[in-house]
C-alpha cells in the first residue's frame, strides 16, 4: 500500500499524524499502554467531536482508559453512545464472533464489523459523516502466538475497506515482537497498514535533529545487535558441537563411565561400561546403584566416602554382570555438589578383573615355588647331620649290647637311608647358580649317564645317546646336570627291568615362537606311561606318584633349570597297553639371559 | 701292614665318626678339620688314601686334592659332598687333568667301607708294579 499519510512536523511539540482520511489504515506501536490511551482518545476524540462516528474494538482496560480521556476533554462520551456515533467493543467478544476453528472468518468478519460501520454512520445522521476505528484484535491474535492469524485480519480489514469507507488504527504492543523471530512478523504487519506509527520513544521527538540522532543511535544498536545475535549464534553452535564431542568422547572412552543421583539411582552410563557388565542401557539405566554391587558392605562404604565430600581414587569393588559373573573393578569417583546439596556422582570405572586374576595366579605360584625352594634348601642343609646320624648309628650297632637294640638300631639305619634317598634323588646337584660355562649338552648327559651307571646295571636297563654334534651353549653347568639327572631318573624308574631309554641330540631351532637356534635332547622310555589326569600337574611342586621316594620336586626343578635358559620342556606320553612310552622333550636356545651372567668359575662356600 | 686313611671334612663329628668306623675296620686313620690341616697331617701321616668334604671354609676339597695329587702321586683320593656346586668343581679340575671320584653325601658306612677296600686295592697293586 502506497502512504499517502502526511506528517506535520510543527518546530516544536510532537508530530500530529493526518490519518484520518477515508481509507487510511495506519497501524500504532506502543510500549505503555497510557501512551496509547492518550493516541487513541485524541484519534477518535477529533472524529467524535466534530460530529462524526468513531469505533473502538478493544480489551475491558483500554476502552475505559480511552473514554475517561476523551470525557476529560469535554467529549459527551455517553451521549455520543446512546445515539449510536460511539461504538465500544470487546475485542474478546467481537473476536469470538468473526471466528471460526480459531481463524478470522472473511464473511462473518465482514457482515459483522460492517454492520457495525454502517449503524455508526447511519447514527450520525449524515451521509458523508467519517467513520474512524480503533481495533486491538490483531494485537490479542498476536499477543496468543497466532501471528498468521493476525496478518489475516489486517487484510480482512482492508477488504472492509473496499466496502465501506472508514479510517482505522490497529495498535500492537512493543513487547510482542522482542522475541526473536519476529522480524518477518513486523514487516508482514507494517507491510498491511498504509501508516506506521512509530512507539512513544519516538513520537515524543519534538525536532528533526532529535530524531536524525535517535535514528542513527537504533541504526547503531541494531547492527550492534545483529552482531551480537551472529557470534551469540556461532557461540551457541560451538557450544552445541563442543557438546556433542564432549558426550561422544564419553560415550566411546574406554574406561566405564557413569552418573548416580542422589537417590543412588543411574541416570546414565556410557558405552563401555554397558559391554563390560553385558546390560542394555534400560536394563540399567534407572536402576539402583547397589543392586550392581557384589557386596553390600563395600557399597555402602563407597556411598559413605562420597556424603564425606571425598575424591575415591582406585576403589576396588566388584560389580555382577547379566550372566551373574563378577569383574572386578577400581573407582574413580567425587559428587557434585551444589549449594551444599548433593546432586549427582560421576563414577569411572576400569575392569582390573584379569589383572587380579593373575596376580592370584602369580602369588599362588610364586608361594609353591617359594616352597619348593625352601624344601631344596633344606635337602641340602640335612645331608651333613644325615651323614654324622648314619655313621653314629652304624657305630653304636656295632657296640649293641643286647640283640634287640642291635635289631633296632638297624631299623633306624634303612629309616635314614630312605631320607638320604629322598634327598638325594632329585636335588643332588640343584643350587641357583649364577656362574656359566660353554659346554655341549650332549657331554653333559653323557656324564648323568656315566653316574647313573650302576643304577642302569642294576636293572639291566640299555641306555642309548645318539649325536655329539651340537653346539656349545652357555649354561649353568650345575642345573643343566641337575635337568638331565632328573630326566634320566625318572627315565629309569617308569622303564621296567630291561627296558631301554633312547637319548637324541641335536642342533634344533625353537618350535613355537621364536625360531631360534639351539639344542634339542629328547629322551624316550618304554614306561608305563602318564595318565592323562597327571599331565597337567607334572610341574607342579610336591606334585608325585612315588608316595615312598619321591619329593615331588624333581620336574618343578627342572621346569625352573629350563625357564632360566629360557628354553622349552614337554612331554608326550601314553599309557596305552603294549605302546606305552613317554617321550620328554627339552630345548636350550644358543643365546639366553643365561649368557650376561658372570662366567667366573665357581668359588668354594 | 695295616693301610693309613687320613680323613678332612670340616664337620667334625662326621669326621670323627668315619674315622672310627675305619678303625673298627683295621684301618689306621688321621683327622684334619680344614684342607690346610690335612694338607699338613699328610706330610706326617702319609696316607694311602684320603677321604675329603669338597665345601669346607678356605680351600676347598679338591684344590688340596690337586695339591697333594702333584706330591703324593701314589695316594688315591675320595672326594665326598653333599653340595650342589661340587659337580661344577669335579668337572673342572677334570678338564684341567685331575680327575677324582666323588660319593655323594651321606655315605651309608657300608658302601663307603665296600668302595674303600676296592680303591685300596687298585693302590696296592699299582704300588707292586712300581
Amino acid at each position: 500500500m502506497s502512504s499517502n499519510i502526511s506528517v506535520t512536523s510543527p518546530i516544536s511539540g510532537p508530530p500530529v499524524w493526518n490519518d484520518l482520511e477515508p481509507g487510511s489504515h495506519s497501524v500504532q506501536f506502543y510500549r505503555k499502554d497510557e501512551f496509547l490511551a492518550e493516541e487513541v482518545s485524541r484519534f477518535l476524540g477529533s472524529v467524535l467531536g466534530a460530529g462524526d462516528a468513531a469505533i473502538v474494538i478493544a480489551t475491558k482496560a483500554h476502552r475505559e482508559q480511552v473514554s475517561r480521556l476523551m470525557k476529560m476533554r469535554g467529549l459527551d462520551v455517553v451521549r455520543a453512545a446512546r445515539q449510536g456515533r460511539y461504538v465500544s467493543l470487546d475485542a474478546a467478544d467481537t473476536l469470538a464472533k468473526i471466528s471460526t476453528g480459531g481463524w478470522p472468518d472473511a464473511t462473518r468478519f465482514i457482515a459483522v464489523i460492517g454492520e457495525v460501520i454502517a449503524s455508526a454512520r447511519a447514527a450520525t445522521l449524515r451521509a458523508d459523516a467519517r467513520v474512524a476505528a480503533f481495533g486491538e484484535m490483531v494485537a490479542m491474535l498476536s499477543a496468543e502466538g497466532k501471528s498468521e492469524a493476525a496478518v489475516l485480519l489486517e487484510h480482512l480489514w482492508n477488504d472492509l475497506a473496499r466496502i465501506h469507507s472508514f479510517s482505522l488504527r490497529c495498535a500492537y504492543p512493543l513487547s510482542i515482537f522482542s522475541r526473536s523471530g519476529q522480524g518477518s512478523t513486523f514487516e508482514k504487519i507494517c507491510a498491511a497498514h498504509t501508516h506506521v506509527i512509530p512507539s512513544e520513544h519516538i513520537t515524543v521527538l519534538t525536532s528533526d535533529d532529535e530524531r536524525l540522532r535517535t535514528i542513527s543511535h537504533l541504526e547503531q544498536k541494531a547492527e550492534a545487535l545483529d552482531a551480537e545475535i551472529s557470534e551469540r549464534k556461532k557461540t551457541e553452535l560451538t557450544l552445541m558441537r563442543r557438546e556433542a564431542e564432549f558426550a561422544d568422547l564419553l560415550e566411546n572412552a574406554v574406561v566405564g563411565v557413569q552418573q548416580v543421583g542422589a537417590d543412588q539411582r543411574i541416570l546414565w552410563a556410557n558405552r563401555h561400561l554397558l559391554g563390560l557388565l553385558g546390560y542394555s542401557a534400560g536394563d540399567y539405566v534407572g536402576r539402583q546403584l547397589s543392586e550392581f554391587h557384589a557386596k553390600r558392605e563395600i557399597f555402602e562404604n563407597f556411598w559413605q566416602r562420597l556424603m564425606n565430600r571425598e575424591n575415591i581414587c582406585d576403589f576396588p569393588a566388584e560389580l555382577r554382570c547379566k550372566d551373574g559373573s563378577i569383574k572386578h573393578v577400581l573407582i574413580h569417583s567425587n559428587g557434585l555438589w551444589e549449594n551444599g546439596r548433593f546432586v549427582r556422582t560421576r563414577c569411572f570405572l576400569r575392569d582390573v578383573t584379569e589383572h587380579r586374576q593373575m596376580e592370584l595366579a602369580l602369588i599362588q605360584s610364586e608361594k609353591l615355588a617359594s616352597v619348593g625352594r625352601l624344601a631344596a634348601t633344606v635337602a641340602h642343609e640335612i645331608n651333613n647331620p644325615l651323614a654324622s646320624v648314619m655313621n653314629l648309628v652304624y657305630l653304636a650297632r656295632d657296640e649293641a649290647a643286647s640283640h634287640a637294640s642291635s635289631k633296632y638300631l638297624g631299623e633306624a639305619q634303612e629309616e635314614l637311608e630312605r631320607i638320604a634317598h629322598l634327598t638325594k634323588q632329585t636335588l643332588g646337584f640343584y643350587r641357583s647358580e649364577t656362574a656359566t660355562a660353554r659346554l655341549r649338552l650332549s657331554s653333559i648327559v653323557r656324564s648323568v649317564a656315566g653316574m647313573l651307571g650302576p643304577k642302569l646295571s642294576n636293572k639291566r636297563v640299555h641306555l642309548t645317546i645318539e649325536g655329539n654334534d651340537d653346539p656349545e651353549i652357555l649354561t649353568a653347568p650345575g642345573e643343566i646336570r641337575q635337568l638331565f639327572s632328573n630326566l634320566l631318573s625318572n627315565s629309569l624308574d617308569a622303564v621296567d627291568a630291561g627296558g631301554v631309554i633312547r637319548v637324541r641330540i641335536c642342533q634344533a631351532l625353537e618350535w613355537s615362537n621364536s625360531g631360534a637356534p639351539g639344542t634339542r635332547v629328547s629322551i624316550a622310555d618304554c614306561g608305563c606311561g602318564i595318565p592323562p589326569e597327571n599331565q597337567a600337574r607334572l610341574f607342579e611342586p610336591f606334585f608325585t606318584t612315588k608316595k615312598e621316594t619321591g619329593t615331588g620336586l624333581g620336574l618343578w626343578v627342572c621346569k625352573r633349570i629350563v625357564e632360566k635358559h629360557q628354553g622349552t620342556i614337554h612331554f608326550r606320553s601314553t599309557t596305552t597297553p603294549g605302546r606305552s612310552g613317554t617321550v620328554v622333550s627339552v630345548f636350550l636356545p644358543l643365546a639366553s639371559e643365561v649368557a650376561e651372567a658372570s662366567i667366573a668359575p665357581p668359588r668354594a662356600a | 701292614m695295616a693301610h693309613r686313611i687320613l680323613i678332612v671334612d670340616d664337620e667334625r663329628r662326621i669326621a670323627d665318626t668315619s674315622a672310627l668306623i675305619l678303625q673298627a675296620h683295621g684301618y689306621q686313620t688321621a683327622v684334619a678339620y680344614d684342607a690346610e690341616n690335612g694338607i699338613a697331617r699328610c706330610h706326617e701321616f702319609h696316607p694311602h688314601l684320603i677321604l675329603t668334604d669338597v665345601v669346607m671354609p678356605g680351600m676347598s676339597g679338591i684344590e688340596m686334592a690337586v695339591a697333594l695329587g702333584r706330591e703324593f702321586p701314589g695316594c688315591a683320593i675320595l672326594l665326598i659332598s653333599g653340595q650342589a656346586a661340587t659337580a661344577d668343581m669335579l668337572e673342572m679340575a677334570r678338564q684341567q687333568g685331575h680327575t677324582f671320584e666323588l660319593l655323594a653325601k651321606p655315605v651309608h658306612p657300608t658302601v663307603l667301607l665296600k668302595r674303600v677296600a676296592q680303591i685300596l686295592k687298585v693302590v696296592d697293586a699299582v704300588a707292586t708294579t712300581k
